[in-house]
């Protein structure tokens, strides 16, 4: 079945996409996970809206202005709330609104208002083409090489604040090169799954890894394998049911709601062996 | 030139707040989004002083799929929303009762893998792009009759609860050992709270859309806490700042094209923006500090 699935070269570099941003998405998202900035990234997945919009007015490259989008909003939520009085999640939440809004106001101006707006935030992934492939992974390779040449600071900081601190590592640096990190993912993610989706790719892995109690490195493969094996089932899922059933089924989301299923069955097994661990 | 453009954008908004008073359907909008304006300011107060804006943004990104299947076979939006939020109240109670939910990389599963299930229905319903933007921004104009009495019959219910509870909310929310100490029972005031939340989103997401109502949850009530000290006057501040966001938005909206929900977010953030403004260059001697 599988087989004939892969014959279609759209549906090889789908796969080949998935997986990129599979790879990508673990090695960032195992540090987001370990920091619990699960928030942080759903936002900056809504904040690269008003730059894509944007781009895509001007007639420029979606990804540079998903990126300026996304290292603006990063340099934004580094900053920690200037106004005491309101809470630092309040923050988040009106910078993601504010972000997203202006997005939507300006493409809601345009003729095509619908489709370009669904076409940005859940993206197109049987469209992906070889430039694009290309792109992701040039965009994916420089999160990579960062998040590897940081790593042992990285993973100080986020098991040891105290310690990190101690040794005089810069945390707040160390966060915003996450963030940005995460910017990046986002950006990789842009024409094959979409910005909102994106998020499912660095927050769902990582967090079904580290519920099986891995390491930071395993973790990061075992992600990278999950998105991988998802991606190939969820498009499988996908094509079959467009040919066999006559169903139009999105292969992004048949991909993501596996992530999650996987995630589900991981958490509630986990949640057991604990329980029957500590009685 | 620009002065031209000027005059002519100032024409719009005559014209548009005109027609907001004159025609039937665009009335009824308005109607709709005092209501709501006033709704989320009043409970966004809750929502900042408890820290719940992340839960806001899941509740109100889970009530997708309840969204598409109401719109599916027919229903009322608010009446999808409201049962889907209201499962993932019961999940994330359930969840807590069984200990653990200091690690938020669970929200966010559920926020992004109901994103997905949402859409995922919608594509196998045949749904457009339309459908899904609909829900993602609103459509304040197309809100049914039955809508608008489901958001104020709703609305004075949360109201009249938070009224009722509101000692009770308020010393959990600045004195939780306090609230202990006195022997109340924590959990079902929390329980309480959420659940009004989550009727204050299911009302406000057909008009607002599933992203966009967080900020009529949580902008109103951020800016007025940079004025007002004592609860009840910053939920009346919070509340006339939510209307106020709605109509300028809807005004904004009707008068140069852009969608009304992204109008009305955007509109609450200036409120915020001149409100931090101007409190930062006239800093006032009473106000205590947090």
């Amino acid at each position: 079945m599988s087989g004939t699935f892969l014959a279609a070269p759209y549906q090889q570099r789908a796969l080949l996409a998935i997986v990129i941003l599979g790879v990508v998405a673990a090695v960032v998202g195992v540090h987001v996970v370990l920091r619990r900035m699960a928030f942080v990234a759903d936002a900056m997945s809504h904040t690269v809206l008003p730059g894509v919009v944007v781009a895509n007015l001007l007639g420029g490259p979606l990804y540079a202005g998903a990126l300026v989008a996304g290292v603006t909003t990063a340099m934004l939520l580094g900053f920690p709330a200037r106004a005491r009085r309101i809470g630092e999640d309040a923050a988040v939440a009106i910078v993601l609104t504010s972000f997203f809004a202006l997005g939507v106001a300006i493409v809601s101006r345009g003729r095509s208002f619908a489709t370009d707006l669904t076409g940005f935030l859940f993206g197109s992934l049987l469209t992906v083409d070889a430039d694009d492939l290309l792109l992701m992974g040039i965009v994916g390779g420089v999160a990579i090489v960062a998040m590897v040449v940081f790593h042992k600071e990285l993973v100080l900081r986020a098991f040891d604040r105290e310690a990190a601190e101690a040794i005089g590592l810069p945390i707040a640096r160390l966060d915003l090169l996450v963030d940005l990190a995460v910017a990046l993912v986002i950006v990789t993610a842009l024409r094959a799954v979409g910005t909102l989706l994106a998020v499912a790719f660095v927050i769902t892995p990582a967090a079904t890894a580290r519920r099986l109690g891995l390491a930071v490195v395993p973790s990061m493969l075992v992600a990278a394998a999950i998105a991988a094996l998802c991606g190939t089932v969820g498009l499988a899922i996908a094509h079959e049911a467009g040919m066999r059933a006559d169903v139009r089924v999105a292969p992004g989301a048949t991909v993501v709601v596996l992530l999650t299923s996987v995630f589900l069955v991981v958490a509630v097994v986990a949640w057991w062996r604990d329980r029957v661990r500590s009685a | 030139m620009v002065a031209g453009s000027g005059a002519v954008g100032v024409n719009d908004l005559v014209d548009a707040a005109a027609s907001l008073v004159r025609e039937p359907l665009l009335r009824r909008a308005l109607l709709e989004t005092v209501l709501v304006g006033a709704l989320g300011g009043v409970v966004g107060v809750h929502v900042v002083l408890r820290r719940l804006p992340f839960f806001v943004m899941t509740l109100s990104h889970a009530t997708l799929p309840g969204l598409v299947v109401a719109s599916l076979l027919g229903v009322s939006l608010v009446l999808g929303a409201a049962v889907a939020a209201v499962v993932v109240v019961g999940v994330v109670v359930l969840v807590g009762v069984a200990g653990r939910i200091e690690d938020t990389s669970g929200v966010g599963v559920v926020l992004t893998g109901s994103l997905a299930v949402g859409t995922l229905v919608l594509s196998i319903g045949q749904g457009t792009a339309r459908d899904l933007s609909a829900f993602l921004v609103g459509s304040v104009v197309t809100v049914r009759p039955l809508d608008v009495v489901l958001t104020a019959g709703l609305g004075l219910l949360v109201v009249l609860v938070l009224a009722l509870a509101h000692k009770e909310l308020v010393l959990v929310a600045f004195d939780p050992a306090a609230a202990d100490a006195a022997g109340y029972q924590r959990g079902p005031i929390d329980l309480l709270l959420l659940v009004t939340v989550a009727v204050t989103l299911a009302v406000a997401i057909p008009a607002g859309g599933v992203v966009l109502s967080v900020a009529l949850l949580v902008t109103p009530a951020s800016a007025a806490r940079l004025w007002c000290d004592r609860v009840v006057t910053t939920m009346a501040l919070a509340a006339t700042f939510g209307v106020f966001a709605g109509v300028v938005g809807l005004v904004a909206s009707a008068a140069w094209d852009v969608a009304a929900g992204a109008a009305i977010a955007l509109a609450a953030t200036a409120v915020l923006a001149g409100s931090a403004a101007i409190r930062a260059l006239a800093p006032s001697r009473g106000l205590r500090r947090t």
